[in-house]
């Protein structure tokens, strides 16, 4: 990435005997949407705060546009930044709290006029400069969040799980919204939020953060239908799990012998024969199947979820895989039918005690 | 029972305690400052001249002047001094907080007159820090006996827990989580805590003010003891009115200034704070524009 | 009988309580029969001892109730006190004050056995301060005497200066002077040095009585407030309590300060024991003229019953007592009307002047401002100067 704008460089951060963050290195470019995704507790929002400089790391370097700010306040660092809880200033007006950045740059009053003028209109926030914070409604709120976050032009934005405390609809607008305010000004976004929806949403590269360690790191869907740990191929998506004992490795794949039934998946390192191997198939890779390598079962329920269906199969033997495919098909409930899948849309990880 | 019975029931006692306790006794005062006294004598003769002689005479002007420097300089004093360690004992007090915070005020468990008379033994030309010096061959500081210098002191420590506990409170509900906003957003530490810690306290400091500024503008004790023969404060002589010499009606007529100098500097305060919303202090109900 | 019922029970309860609240009033009236004595006036003279073997011997109760001043017993008199009270102490001319108020009502000396062992200076015809004016009943039977007058560091002071109240007002000893807080004796005696210095002290006074540095013309009182300012920039402060005095002598911090001698006597005696080098002098009659006081016991006005008036007799007997009055002058240190000389320690019949008695018919007695309102005035103006 030669035009990265973001790098971190083996940072790490402890807190008592707790690893936040450990030995993380990361590149961010100049027009990407970044998403740190990761469970709560990940170490995303420590990582961020990092970034950010509200926090030193114990080791490691930040540098940002080439230049090391690891040593720097953040009030010198030129960034952004947005927060799940909004933080506006509840004593200023929304104007105010927006040109805040400027205020603190020293800006002229025409100056700050024009720029103000220019984020409103942005993020549609014109005719509500004179309210205050208390009198607007959270989307309200959270676009003068991203207004001041976005109007002293800086080089990189930091967002931390913006829309959590947003409701579906306005979060669903505002993913797009966001988006758009990314491409429109060119530079670089991090985003964090444990809600892959919203990651996979908007964000071109991301990173899956488990316990301060990086999981993965790569293009949005390499992660998805490419995992390279037990832990993102369990986390994005909703696969199904298999444990079972490997039967054979073979070119890049292996036979997973389950409760009686094999199938062939996605071998990664670690796997022999002998050796007990977890499967994750993400539901809306498995399709019904009249004849072939099937798996035989019965239709339980069907969950209809909009623009598709999960359908409950019961398998002979009692255990439940889901299969996500569109909503009309015409199978009914009870009626015997054959699940499928093809071999690499598998992932096949050793079992490692409990998880 | 109906309602009302039992509304007035419930509102009876507080109001009859409130009548008898607070509002007879300021009628009385009021109605005293319109008599005069003679030889101990309280006489029923409606007239102005207590009022024209506190105003007139540069004597009672002048223990009031000082008695309003002496409240606004220690209110000031403990402003600067409060905000710290209020400031200090909310953001890092952790779960030690409320201990640290009654510490402050533990010097209350005794009473006024021994705590003062306690400074007596620290601050007066015997006393501990002046005995000091002198063992070590400096001269004592003479500002610190039997001086104004003194009363200040010892009126900002009797006051200081007050300003403390209310910048306390204030900061209880500030989001220290702001100024990580304010951090960002490019304002350095100073600029943070104009720009945002003060603003949103300045109710609480102001509630901090009159509770340090209204009583020190009466006392008396602190003065009696530590203040020289310079240090008589508008409280002294107000007590001495209702004590030795007798004169009701004069002291009254002093209580009613002081009522009214008090309820002034209320207001002042009260406007200095303005629009509540510059304070971030939000109240629900109110119409929105 | 069976077990109680609850109904028997709660039948016998209600029957016993009943009774004894029946009973009450009769239970209360039994202990009330013992008489109880209530006295008002300062609080040292509460001698336990004293007290309680006076109790035991007329099997009264005592009651006692504090003042710090004279205006304080004659505003409580006032206010009704006369009910609360059988006997009020005051000093100087304030039972005069009473007397002709009606507070109080006259003292018959015959009933006093121990009246004869009081010094002829305290007692017609040596004097006449406790008696009515213009008549022949007494008002109030002699206790305890003093004066005002300075007490003195002569190791820092001049000889010459120490025994005139002009040492008070001295250029020489900046910042080393102390005097009370209380206005009455600060402007009395000033006054009483405004009108040395007017002449005006011994000449004719607009009311035709003798000089009382308590009834000042307007004259002196514009002098004596005028060497009051002055004074302000030579105190170190003013007291209000003796501890603080006592502590700033004996510190060296104050050099002169006027008292009631009590502080002198203790610093003397620690002299005499070896404990302290200071060379305290006391001038119980400085040179242009002092303050002094006879405090005294009157019997209320509110005093009806003729046992309660005997009772009353029998106590300020008690309390002249030779012995008694020995324990005051030792234990509380204040010089008693009655003469002990045999009967305490020679240096204590020293310090407590009890060899010139008759000073205090050169003293000028405490007495009430002929008018507060103006005093107060003037004591404002010095303060705010």
């Amino acid at each position: 990435m030669s035009d990265c704008m973001l790098r971190l460089q083996s940072v790490t951060k402890r807190f008592g005997t707790t690893m936040a963050a450990e030995s993380v290195s990361l590149e961010v470019g100049q027009t990407e949407l970044f998403a740190l995704l990761g469970p709560s507790g990940s170490g995303k929002t420590t990582l961020l705060r990092i970034i950010a400089g509200l926090d030193a790391p114990d080791e490691g370097r930040v540098l940002i546009g080439g230049r090391d700010v690891t040593r720097l306040p953040p009030y010198r660092r030129g960034i952004g930044m947005v927060f799940q809880d909004f933080l506006l200033f509840p004593h200023k007006t929304v104007a105010e709290n927006i040109a805040f950045p400027l205020k603190m740059q020293g800006k002229s009053r025409a100056e700050t006029a024009d720029d103000l003028k220019w984020v409103s209109q942005l993020v549609r926030l014109t005719g509500l400069e004179e309210r205050y914070p208390h009198e607007l409604s959270g989307g309200q709120k959270q676009r003068v969040a991203l207004a001041r976050g976005l109007v002293s032009r800086p080089s990189l934005l930091l967002l931390d799980e913006p829309l959590a405390n947003l409701d579906r609809e306005l979060r669903k607008r505002m993913e797009v919204e966001i988006r758009r305010f990314q491409l429109e000004l060119g530079i670089p976004f991090i985003y964090v939020t444990h809600n892959q929806e919203e990651a996979l949403t908007m964000a071109s590269r991301m990173a899956v953060m488990r316990e301060g360690c990086l999981e993965q790191i790569g293009d949005k869907l390499a992660l998805y239908h490419r995992p390279a740990t037990a832990f993102v191929a369990a986390f994005l998506g909703s696969p199904n799990t298999f444990e079972g004992d490997v039967v054979g490795v073979e070119d890049g794949r292996a036979e997973i012998a389950w409760h009686g039934h094999r199938f062939w998946s996605r071998a990664h390192d670690g796997l022999a024969p002998g050796l007990r191997a977890v499967c994750y198939v993400k539901s809306e890779k498995i399709a019904f199947a009249s004849s072939g390598a099937a798996l035989a079962g019965r239709l339980r329920d069907t969950i209809f979820k909009g623009q598709y269906a999960d359908y409950l199969v019961c398998l002979d033997d009692g255990h439940e895989i889901t299969v996500s495919a569109a909503p009309d098909l015409c199978h009914r409930p009870g009626e015997a039918v054959g699940i499928t899948w093809a071999a690499d849309d598998g992932d096949a990880f050793p079992a490692v005690g409990k998880e | 029972m109906s309602n009302t019975v039992r509304f007035w029931l419930m509102v009876l006692p507080g109001t009859v305690f409130l009548v008898v306790f607070l509002l007879l006794p300021l009628i009385a005062i009021v109605v005293f400052s319109f008599w005069r006294t003679e030889s101990y004598t309280l006489i029923q003769d409606w007239n102005l001249d207590n009022y024209a002689t506190i105003f007139s005479h540069s004597a009672y002007l002048t223990f009031l002047a000082r008695a309003l420097v002496m409240a606004t300089c220690v209110s000031l004093v403990c402003l600067a001094y409060a905000w710290p360690v209020a400031y200090f004992i909310v953001r890092y007090g952790g779960r030690y907080r409320l201990i640290l915070l009654l510490s402050t005020a533990a010097p209350f468990l005794t009473g006024e007159i021994l705590r003062v008379a306690a400074l007596q033994q620290i601050l007066g030309p015997i006393g501990v820090v002046n005995m000091a010096l002198t063992r070590f061959g400096f001269d004592p500081i003479e500002a610190l006996m039997y001086s104004n210098m003194a009363t200040g002191t010892g009126l900002v420590y009797l006051w200081l827990p007050f300003m403390v506990l209310a910048i306390y409170l204030s900061l209880l509900n500030f989001d220290f989580a702001l100024l990580d906003v304010a951090k960002i957003t490019g304002a350095g530490p100073l600029r943070a805590f104009v720009e945002v810690t003060l603003p949103l306290n300045r109710a609480g400091t102001a509630i901090g003010i009159v509770l340090v500024f209204i009583p020190t503008l009466a006392s008396a004790t602190t003065s009696q003891f530590l203040g020289g023969p310079d240090g008589a404060l508008y409280g002294n002589i107000l007590a001495r009115q209702f004590g030795s010499t007798g004169t009701w009606a004069l002291g009254s007529a002093m209580g009613v200034v002081l009522f009214l100098a008090s309820a002034l500097a209320l207001v002042i305060v009260w406007r200095a704070v303005g629009d509540l919303r510059r304070s971030g202090i939000v109240i629900k109900g109110a119409p929105k524009p | 009988m069976s077990r109680p019922t609850r109904r028997q029970f709660l039948k016998s309860t209600a029957t016993i309580a009943a009774g004894t609240a029946l009973a009450m009033p009769h239970v209360r009236k039994a202990a009330a029969a013992t008489l109880e004595l209530r006295w008002l006036g300062w609080e040292h003279y509460n001698v336990a001892k004293i007290v309680r073997e006076f109790e035991k011997a007329y099997k009264v109760r005592i009651s006692s109730s504090y003042i710090d001043a004279n205006s304080e017993a004659y505003n409580t008199l006032r206010a009704g006190g006369t009910a609360d009270f059988d006997l009020v102490m005051g000093d100087g001319f304030w039972p005069r004050l009473y007397a002709k108020q009606g507070l109080t009502q006259p003292v018959d000396y015959r009933k006093i056995a121990n009246i004869d062992k009081v010094f002829p200076h305290f007692r017609p015809p040596g004097s006449t301060i406790l008696q009515e004016e213009g008549g022949k009943a007494m008002i109030a039977a002699p206790n305890c005497w003093g004066g005002y007058g300075l007490t003195v560091n002569l190791n820092k002071i001049d000889k010459a200066d120490a025994h005139s109240l002009s040492l008070l007002f001295n250029d020489k000893y900046g910042r080393r002077l102390s005097t009370s807080a209380r206005l009455e004796e600060n402007i009395a005696l000033a006054g009483i040095l405004a009108a040395h210095k007017m002449g005006t002290k011994t000449a004719a006074r607009p009311d035709g009585k003798p000089f009382n540095p308590y009834v000042l013309t307007d004259a002196e009182l514009e002098e004596a407030k005028a060497l009051l300012i002055k004074q302000k920039r030579l105190l170190v402060t003013r007291w209000n309590d003796e501890n603080t005095l006592e502590r700033l002598l004996r510190a060296e911090a104050v050099w002169a300060s006027p008292e009631w001698s009590g502080i002198y006597r203790r610093i003397h005696f620690d002299k005499l024991d070896g404990k302290t080098r200071l060379n305290m002098t006391h001038a119980l009659r400085p040179t242009e003229g002092g303050l002094g006081w006879v405090d005294s016991w009157a019997i209320s006005a509110g005093v009806t019953s003729s046992e309660k008036l005997e009772l009353c007799h029998k106590w300020i007997d008690w309390r002249l007592k030779p012995e008694n009055m020995a324990i005051v002058a030792t234990d509380l240190g204040w010089s008693p009307t009655v003469d002990v000389r045999r009967l305490i320690p020679r240096r204590y019949v020293e310090t407590l002047f009890l060899n010139q008695t008759q000073v205090i018919q050169d003293l000028y007695q405490y007495d009430a401002p002929s008018s507060p309102e103006k005093w107060e005035r003037v004591w404002s103006e010095v303060q705010a100067a």
